[in-house]
């Protein structure tokens, strides 16, 4: 037994319709209303980890510009620091230099002066080697001997005048 | 996740059997109820009792009990979807089962508006019970859309929601629609209001029964055919009806599953449409605002 192929019959209708109300009822129970749920929970908690992280961000950056801020008071002493090091150094070379300079002027000075001393030492004694060589070769020449005493003045303006010939 | 429990695995493997077993109960009643036949049957479903009932008997008919099969493989498949989901997804159906959710919450919010976001599960359960009953000719069992009684009940269901959403503008509103531009229209706007329903219904029906019939039409021509080309092999071969194989699951690429998925969602479309712009908004903020002062006032 089989229905015509069009039959319209209203309690099958009916039951049709609270089928899909039934059908309805399940997948929104069943289905939608969890995973809604569940979809829902999951944007909540993404969202909250975004605002977390943002906060974390803000705090880092905020660190991040104090520590800045600290390197380069930091970096400004130590340069102040180096400074102050390269300039007392100078100072102190400065200082070095300019007493090793007049030390050795010092030196020079004296060293001239016992110079100009030796030589007129030198001076003086080959003056008197002179005029006993003058006066022996004299009294040889003369055959007799010349008292150095009586002759000294004439020795004297002799070697003198050597000495300016020279 | 290969740690399931073994509670977690008997329960799924429930839930398939519930998704499969009603299928595979509508065919067994099926093949132990239809008589054998050798002519073209084009009818309609099979009655399987009638109970006396005041205005017209009910029968309970082999579509009847198809739509309830089928109601029991979607509840199966709703609780497959959903079991075992958890915050983080654990199993690709929970992913399916969200993927599936958000692209009716789109289509619904794209068609209807944000207003409606609480027919998301209405919109999905007319889809997915119109889509599944019509894609049951695909294991041999009737489709419970190929009875009008079937669809006209959706449509009445849709009829409802369209006048009630209609009323929300206001009684006289409503009333005066009916006799815009000119009351002159007003028989013509009564017939269109009703026609709605009618034309949902018949639209549907007539897509998934046309199917059926030219499905069983070309199955018998195939079995003739199959007569005078190979009828000269000898005994059992020759009444095979070899071209039975092959051509009818190519056509019923379309019959079936092309026809039946399209009319189940131009029909969940129709619905979306109808109400959304059925919906007076204007009337409604209107009559929403007045309600408002006059609470406001007392």
């Amino acid at each position: 037994m089989t229905l015509d192929i069009i039959s319209v019959n209203i309690w099958q209708i009916l039951i049709s319709l609270v089928n899909l109300l039934i059908m309805y009822l399940i997948l929104k129970k069943i289905l939608f209303g969890p995973v809604q749920k569940l979809i829902a929970t999951r944007k909540q908690q993404v969202e909250d980890i975004y605002t977390e992280a943002q906060a974390k961000r803000d705090s880092a950056e905020e660190m991040r510009s104090q520590y800045e801020e600290k390197l380069a008071i930091a970096r400004d002493e130590a340069d102040g620091i180096v400074r102050t090091a390269q300039q007392t150094a100078q100072r102190r070379s400065d200082a070095i230099v300019a007493e090793a300079t007049s030390q050795a002027s010092h030196i020079k000075q004296r060293a001239e002066a016992e110079i100009e001393q030796e030589k007129k030492q030198m001076l003086s004694d080959v003056r008197g080697e002179i005029s006993d060589i003058a006066v022996e070769i004299a009294s040889r020449i003369v055959g007799r001997e010349i008292r150095k005493e009586d002759h000294d003045s004439f020795v004297d303006d002799f070697i003198r005048n050597v000495g300016e010939q020279q | 996740m290969n740690n399931k429990s073994l509670r977690f695995k008997v329960v799924d493997w429930l839930l398939i059997a519930l998704m499969v077993l009603p299928l595979v109960a509508g065919i067994a009643l099926k093949v132990l109820t239809t008589p054998a036949s050798n002519g073209i049957e084009i009818t309609g479903a099979r009655i399987y009792a009638t109970i006396p009932m005041p205005l017209q008997d009910l029968v309970i008919t082999e579509s009847q009990i198809n739509s309830w099969l089928i109601m029991l493989s979607i509840l199966g498949l709703a609780l497959y979807m959903t079991h075992g989901i958890a915050l983080k997804p654990q199993t690709k159906r929970q992913v399916l089962a969200e993927w599936a959710v958000e692209q009716v919450e789109n289509l619904v919010s794209d068609n209807m508006g944000q207003r409606f976001i609480q027919f998301v599960p209405f919109i999905a359960a007319i889809m997915v019970i119109s889509a599944f009953s019509s894609l049951m000719s695909l294991v041999g069992l009737r489709p419970p859309t190929s009875d009008v009684n079937v669809v006209a009940g959706w449509a009445i269901v849709v009829f409802v929601l369209i006048t009630y959403y209609k009323l929300k503008g206001g009684l006289f509103p409503y009333v005066k629609g009916f006799f815009e531009p000119f009351p002159v229209f007003a028989p013509f706007n009564i017939i269109g209001e009703f026609s709605t329903p009618i034309s949902m219904s018949f639209r549907h029906y007539g897509n998934v029964l046309s199917g059926v019939v030219i499905s069983t039409l070309i199955a018998h021509a195939l079995q003739g055919l199959s007569k005078i080309v190979l009828g000269w092999l000898p005994g059992v071969l020759g009444n095979f009806p070899f071209l039975q194989i092959g051509l009818p699951a190519i056509l019923s690429l379309y019959f079936d599953i092309f026809s039946g998925l399209m009319q189940a969602f131009i029909f969940a479309m129709l619905t979306m449409l109808y109400i959304a712009t059925g919906f007076p908004e204007e009337d409604y903020e209107r009559r929403l605002a007045k309600k408002r002062a006059r609470r406001a006032a007392a």
